[in-house]
């Protein structure tokens, strides 16, 4: 049997793609829940809304332009790939209208699930953000006009659909999601180690004594259910324009546990931990699928699967009895101050 | 007229869910896995023509027993160690689906991931577009009985008030010489009971699968909002709401608005929703 | 340390894995049937535009079931990936096709082998779980491990998602049951049953030959179940000039008796007579239910119904020994004469032979769709023999002309431009109760080419 170098490419530029939209969503999970005490277990929606978008936008700029009747079709999605091909700046240019477009308008209903968290104790807000998500997913998927209900749409063109070598194309744009990941990261974390990221711990933790202190709560939970929303959005987006295709059924619930399970094993409120936790969870789902195991000769005589999703629930369960921590332990926040005088007192004692 | 029967279920697993809610103040995600696991159970003494009424009293006692045994195992260590109720809710996610997918590989190994029970469903009258049958009968009976026998444990006996106490005030409870513990075991066992009496009568009603669980876990639930996870008659009276609306509401919609009855699953998420935030004062933050 | 020894959370921990434990020492005693055999073979690496190849001796482990003693080197050996669903949606009748593609393969190892042939079939079994992300995942994960020839997916919205993937990179994939008209295009997609406009003609001819005026449909809300109902209400209105009423159900839910109930009132307002016909497009699951609630109707009880394809599949419908059903649901099956339609050759001898021996391997029987996907193989398998080598491009080439000079246990397998079966053979079949058994009787036949109705006596 030959092993294509080529095809592991491919398989590496998945895997990178893959981790790198999962770990945009860890850290806007993180920075929602662990940060600022906001358990958005309706982020799936989010992601799900920045999907809508970028379809949407695509479908809505190429359709009158190539003069398809039925989007729904298979023919009309290898028109819309077709005629992408061959037009390389108008693909550029829907994906970054794509992405914008998907960012601010996520970020948006974010914010509006906001109001919500308000009144609600911690608990009942998980459950309110997880029925938003699935209500909204039910009605997406029967609802056609927007993204054809369960049929789902294809040929959603990606920025890189003009080069002929595929491979060469995947594999940049496994580099471009996992730069725009890099950028994520340095953003949050430069955002969560300033007085703000101390605030939303404050919000977190007492929110009580917060608005004593003067921080009010429910500007800040807005804020940043806004950013953390935006981020979704943009991951959602990365994802369509990767797999090209976007369908209700892929933004279920379970996927909000998987990025929640992240956060947990990776350390609250530690971005550099939930980092560490996305790519631990992400490589764990791809290597436990039977095709991969396949390669290193490996194979079940059961449904593997279930054993994964077992597994997961086992984790969620073991991590909160023995270290609900995380992995990395949350550290203090690294404003700008406090690394002045931690310097001052390190070189005091030498 | 189905709506009678689905109601009858739904309050029955509803029951067990607040009673649980309002004792150890845990949203129990995995009362879906105790509900399918339920109907599992009695589908499958049925299926070895064990008599349907005592395939429904083992299937009590099962699932009674596996809840003690997850609240033993995940549910109180967790709370010992002072986790907050996101905390508890999260982990009964972790639980539900370590059962749910447990269940399956069995399912999948023995090929029961499709299972019919062996109860024979016969019409007993017609009333306009509805028929009435036997397992009305069993179902509006099990209830009956059950809510009975909850009513008089809680309010007839000293560990019934001892329940009471602790849902009201624990650490009062506590300190007031109660045996917090004993009376924990008794609601999750209680509690798993309604759900494997619930889980039981709907393998009866019509097939089951792994996932059963979980898609009648959103009608229970909205049951159990309506009865603001704290009041047992209401949750009772939640159980019915809900499944009249299902067939009622949707048909006025359709009638009136002409909205696509498709869109029937939606019913409980907005009726959860409603009840949430015109009943904050249940849920609010302090 | 006694504390902890003692401490509720370590018992607990312990007894999970002893139960852990015990359970995978169960399963993996009782697993699969099958045996592994361990072989060294050296690889080839490829490194594109480079010129000198390393070799890397790999061990793989394999899953085969060997007659007679193991193998030795020299053996061509050939992939045959199957990205089947087996959880979500196609939790209870994906396994069923995941083995009858298996089955197909052990077939035809067993033939290659009694005639001394170096070439032997592997397959690797993946889930898709029936959504298009995890569909394509699974053919990324095939691709990177070498395969280019595959078996799936099984929802025209999976087949959808991975389209382009394997289009651009020439993997050649044989779907079994993706039936939606609007992937019809020519490609690497190949599907060897026809699409629901071909199943919708046919119900329609001979709901009309039977006296059929007015129908009222009650499908489930996916794209099989959408596709098949919109096919079948065009059809019927236009070249019948029926009257149809349809109802989409949302799938999935625990109970649909409020449906049931619409479902009722439809046929009432059509009247529920002779010329009105209920037309039921359903899986097992929700199909039991539906059915079961229909059963205790009194208006519902008074009009013949039609079912899908999906519905002819005794291990759900017939009571025991047979199936799983009760005999309440046989009484009214047989009461109100569900009608339907299969694509197969009528009375093959190879369809029977396929059913004995899938049932003798398996323990159950094999559903509709487990056929198309035993035949798929059957395809895949010849054209790779036939191309000679393990090229998408050359198996891609190979198909069509394997497939016009093949008859499968679903018949006739030619593939139109497209890439779909071009036409097939439809046997009509009854519920019937036969003096002993409740049985899905062949009472008719639609003919492909001719397009007439010919029933049996």
């Amino acid at each position: 049997m030959m092993i294509d170098i080529s095809s592991f490419l491919i398989l590496i530029s998945s895997i990178v793609t893959y981790t790198s939209i999962y770990i945009i969503l860890a850290l806007s999970m993180n920075l929602e829940y662990g940060y600022t005490g906001v358990p958005n277990l309706g982020k799936v929606m989010f992601y799900f809304i920045g999907g809508i978008i970028s379809a949407r936008i695509a479908m809505m700029i190429l359709d009158p332009l190539i003069g398809i009747k039925n989007p729904l079709e298979a023919t009309a999605a290898t028109e819309r790939t077709e005629y992408a091909s061959t037009h390389p700046i108008l693909s550029i240019e829907i994906f970054i209208a794509g992405i914008f477009l998907s960012m601010i308008i996520s970020g948006l209903f974010g914010y509006l699930a906001s109001i919500p968290a308000l009144a609600l104790k911690e608990d009942f807000l998980a459950l309110t953000l997880l029925i938003f998500g699935e209500a909204a997913r039910i009605f997406v998927r029967t609802y056609e006009p927007i993204i054809g209900g369960v049929f789902g749409v294809g040929g959603i063109p990606g920025p890189f659909i003009w080069i002929s070598d595929k491979i060469l194309a995947r594999m940049l744009y496994a580099i471009l999601t996992l730069l725009i990941a890099i950028v994520v990261y340095i953003y949050i974390d430069k955002f969560s180690n300033s007085p703000l990221g101390r605030a939303l711990k404050a919000v977190r933790d007492d929110d009580l004594a917060a608005s004593v202190y003067g921080k009010d709560p429910s500007r800040f939970r807005g804020l940043v259910l806004f950013i953390g929303s935006s981020l979704a959005g943009l991951a959602g987006s990365l994802y369509v324009y990767y797999s090209q295709a976007i369908f209700p059924d892929d933004f279920v619930p379970a996927l909000t546990f998987f990025i929640l399970a992240m956060v947990l094993i990776g350390g609250i409120a530690n971005n550099f931990g939930v980092v560490i936790g996305a790519i631990i969870l992400s490589l764990f789902e791809r290597f436990s699928q039977a095709s991969i195991l396949k390669i290193f000769g490996i194979v079940a005589p059961f449904d593997i699967s279930y054993l994964r999703y077992m597994i997961l629930g086992l984790l969620l369960i073991i991590i909160l009895l023995f270290r609900p921590q995380g992995l990395i332990a949350e550290k203090p926040v690294k404003t700008p101050l406090y690394n002045i005088i931690m310097r001052r007192i390190l070189n005091r004692n030498r | 007229m189905s709506s009678i029967l689905v109601s009858a279920l739904y309050a029955l697993a509803a029951l067990g869910l607040t009673l649980s809610f309002k004792v150890t103040k845990i949203a129990n995600l995995a009362h879906a896995e105790y509900i399918v696991i339920g109907s599992y159970v009695a589908a499958y003494l049925t299926l070895i023509y064990i008599d349907p009424l005592l395939s429904l009293l083992v299937s009590a006692l099962i699932i009674g027993s596996i809840a003690i045994i997850i609240d033993e195992l995940f549910y109180k260590p967790l709370y010992r160690r002072g986790a907050t109720s996101l905390q508890l809710f999260v982990a009964s996610i972790g639980a539900g689906l370590f059962l749910r997918y447990l269940l399956s590989i069995y399912a999948d190994m023995k090929d029961l991931l499709f299972l019919n029970s062996a109860y024979s469903r016969q019409p007993i009258f017609y009333l306009g577009y509805g028929v009435f049958t036997n397992l009305h009968i069993l179902s509006l009976s099990t209830l009956t009985i059950y809510s009975f026998v909850l009513y008089l444990i809680l309010f007839r006996t000293k560990i019934g008030r001892g329940i009471r106490a602790v849902a009201s005030n624990i650490e009062l409870a506590q300190v007031s010489g109660i045996p917090v513990w004993r009376i924990r075991r008794l609601t999750w066992f209680l509690a798993g009971a309604a759900a494997g009496l619930a889980g039981g009568l709907w393998s009866y009603y019509t097939s089951v699968n792994p996932e059963s669980g979980w898609r009648l876990l959103l009608w229970v639930f909205a049951s159990s909002a309506i009865g603001g996870f704290t009041s047992l008659w209401q949750t009772l009276l939640g159980g019915f709401i809900v499944g009249f609306s299902e067939n009622v509401v949707m048909w006025g919609l359709n009638r009136s608005f002409g909205i696509d009855p498709a869109y029937k699953p939606l019913i409980p998420y907005v009726i959860i929703v409603f009840v949430l935030i015109f009943r904050r004062k249940m849920f609010l933050m302090r | 340390m006694s504390t902890v020894i003692r401490s509720p959370v370590v018992i607990g921990l312990i007894i999970i894995i002893l139960i852990l434990a015990g359970a995978l020492s169960y399963i993996l005693s009782t697993g699969g049937g099958v045996q592994y055999v361990t072989l060294t073979r050296p690889v080839t690496v490829t490194v594109p535009g480079a010129a000198p190849q390393t070799t890397i001796p790999v061990t793989f482990t394999l899953p085969i079931t060997f007659t007679t003693a193991p193998p030795t080197i020299g053996r061509i050996e050939y992939v045959i990936g199957l990205a089947i669903a087996v959880s979500g949606p196609y939790a209870v009748d994906g396994p069923v096709r995941r083995d009858a593609a298996i089955l197909a393969i052990e077939h035809i190892n067993k033939y290659l082998e009694s005639i001394g042939s170096p070439v032997r079939f592997i397959y690797v079994h993946d889930d898709t779980k029936g959504t298009a992300a995890d569909a394509l995942k699974v053919i990324e994960n095939m691709y990177a491990a070498g395969i280019r020839v595959i078996i799936g997916p099984l929802s025209s919205g999976e087949v959808r998602g991975v389209m382009d993937f394997v289009n651009t990179n020439k993997i050649v994939i044989i779907s079994p049951s993706s039936t939606s008209p609007l992937l019809a295009q020519p490609d690497y997609v190949f599907r060897d049953v026809p699409t629901d406009l071909f199943q919708a003609k046919v119900l329609a001819k001979v709901m009309n030959i039977l006296g059929i005026k007015k129908v009222a449909i009650i499908a489930r809300g996916d794209d099989y179940g959408k596709g098949l109902a919109s096919a079948f209400e065009n059809i019927f209105t236009t070249n019948y000039g029926g009257i149809v009423k349809k109802i989409i159900y949302t799938y999935p839910q625990p109970d649909y008796a409020a449906e049931v109930s619409r479902l009722s009132s439809a046929v009432s307002e059509l009247g529920a007579d002779q010329s009105t016909a209920v037309f039921i497009i359903a899986f097992e699951d929700d199909g039991l239910n539906i059915i079961d609630h229909a059963r205790l109707d009194p208006v519902l009880t008074k009009v013949r119904w039609f079912g899908s394809e999906t519905l002819n599949r005794p291990a759900a419908y017939t009571p025991p020994p047979t199936g799983k059903a009760s005999l309440d649901i046989a009484k009214f099956l047989a009461s109100v004469k569900l009608t339907g339609v299969f694509a197969s050759p009528v009375g093959s001898p190879l369809a029977e032979t396929f059913a004995k021996e899938y049932r003798a391997r398996f323990g159950r029987d094999p559903s509709p769709y487990a056929y198309f996907t035993y035949d798929a193989t059957w395809l895949a398998a010849l054209a790779i023999l036939f191309a000679g080598k393990y090229d998408g491009e050359a198996v891609a080439k190979a198909l069509p002309i394997v497939a016009s000079h093949f008859i499968g246990v679903t018949g006739y397998k030619a593939f139109d431009e497209n890439g779909d079966a071009a036409g097939a053979d439809y046997i009509i079949w009854q519920y019937q109760y036969n003096g002993t058994h409740y049985v899905f009787a062949q009472i008719g036949v639609w003919r492909y080419p001719s397009e007439t109705v010919e029933f049996f006596k």
